[in-house]
């Protein structure tokens, strides 16, 4: 026996197409389980400077704060 | 047993008996007695030191009168739903996909099951990045030219329970996958073969073969995502600090603020009480059905 079973069976579109459907999702998914990865990985080969960009936040916090009319977390203050 | 098989009992497995003394030892005074310490704490009104008088169920009237912990309940309540539910979907369709001959499988595997080795303060921490208005795919959509672009989950107090379900999914839906898939690789071929035979869809053979037969991997992975709910703590400190407002505080983090912050060690120990019930009238169900049900393997 050469061939297996399975090999030997003509392949008909729809196979092909479960095959990509079932590639597909695994790849999004996977897409979507590397994403923090890739940040982790993107913000850690950045620069002291951008990293984190507290002006940035200072001036949210400041947004959040009139637009919220509420006092915002301290947290972002301190940085 | 009468006394004589008693005694030849005892003095054939003496050692054994020795030897899980220790444990025995820590599991009675370090973990029933904590737990008994802190429902009896519950009954006192101790504030910042424990006290030993009795007031009955004072703390507790007190603490379902709060609104931090009704509100902290009800996200709870909610953030399980959803949380078991597309875990356990996501897992079991991960845990399927990966059985069907996939190129790659393992590496698949790793980046499925990678986040559940990063501690929830890390997972926490890295999406709180990346939903981060000003940081993260906001900031970043804005930047390319989609000015309208909106996704302010973490600061969103209607929307902040998703962002908190995202990463907690993110972090478990590796392990469904994990059980699932072992269980799937423990299913006899031959059972494949007949439905081929019969000429079942595949779906099918899924949903009422294969799944019931992975019953213990499914309690199983339902009991482990349970409990990391119930203690989950970690993930809403990095990523929201329970804010905006109230709207993602979850019961743990109202137990460690008023044991640790506020001093009011009462109100903690009655609220980690009611956690205590909570857990034990889900688990106890589901676990004596699975070892001592009909189908149980344990004696």
């Amino acid at each position: 026996m050469t061939q297996s079973s399975v090999s030997k069976r003509p392949v008909s579109s729809q196979d092909i197409w479960g095959r990509f459907g079932v590639y597909g999702f695994l790849f999004f998914v996977a897409l979507f389980f590397l994403l923090p990865l890739y940040v982790m990985l993107v913000t850690s080969f950045k620069s002291m400077d951008r990293n984190p960009p507290r002006a940035d936040l200072r001036v949210a916090a400041a947004f959040f704060a009139r637009r919220l009319g509420q006092g915002l977390d301290e947290r972002l203050y301190r940085a | 047993m009468n006394a004589a098989a008693f005694t030849r009992h005892i003095r054939r497995n003496l050692l054994a008996y020795i030897a899980l003394l220790p444990m025995a030892i820590v599991v009675v005074f370090a973990y029933l007695g904590t737990m008994l310490w802190s429902v009896r704490l519950s009954f006192s009104s101790s504030r910042l030191l424990p006290k030993d008088d009795f007031v009955g169920f004072a703390q507790y009237t007190r603490l379902f009168e709060t609104s931090r912990w009704v509100t902290s309940l009800e996200n709870l309540a909610i953030i399980a739903f959803f949380f078991l539910l597309i875990c356990f979907v996501l897992g079991t369709l991960l845990a399927i996909f990966i059985d069907q001959n996939v190129r790659a499988e393992s590496l698949f595997r790793t980046v499925f099951l990678y986040p559940y080795a990063m501690s929830f303060v890390v997972a926490g921490l890295i999406w709180q990045w990346i939903l981060n208005p000003d940081l993260g795919i906001q900031a970043t959509m804005r930047d390319l030219g989609f000015p309208d672009f909106v996704l302010d989950w973490t600061v969103n107090p209607d929307k902040v329970l998703y962002a908190i379900i995202l990463a907690t999914v993110w972090h478990g839906s590796g392990l469904v996958m994990a059980l699932i898939l072992a269980g799937l690789r423990g299913i006899d071929s031959q059972i494949w073969s007949a439905t081929r035979i019969d000429g079942i869809p595949s779906w099918r053979v899924y949903l009422s073969i294969v799944l019931p037969m992975l019953r213990p991997m499914i309690i199983t992975s339902l009991v482990l995502l349970s409990i990391s709910i119930v203690k989950m703590y970690d993930v809403v400190v990095a990523m929201t600090n329970g804010g905006p407002g109230t709207a993602s505080e979850v019961p743990a983090k109202f137990i460690m603020d008023n044991l640790f912050e506020r001093a009011n060690i009462g109100l903690a120990t009655a609220a980690s009480t009611v956690l205590l019930i909570t857990v034990l009238l889900i688990m106890v169900p589901v676990l004596y059905s699975q070892y001592f049900g009909k189908n149980g393997r344990a004696s």
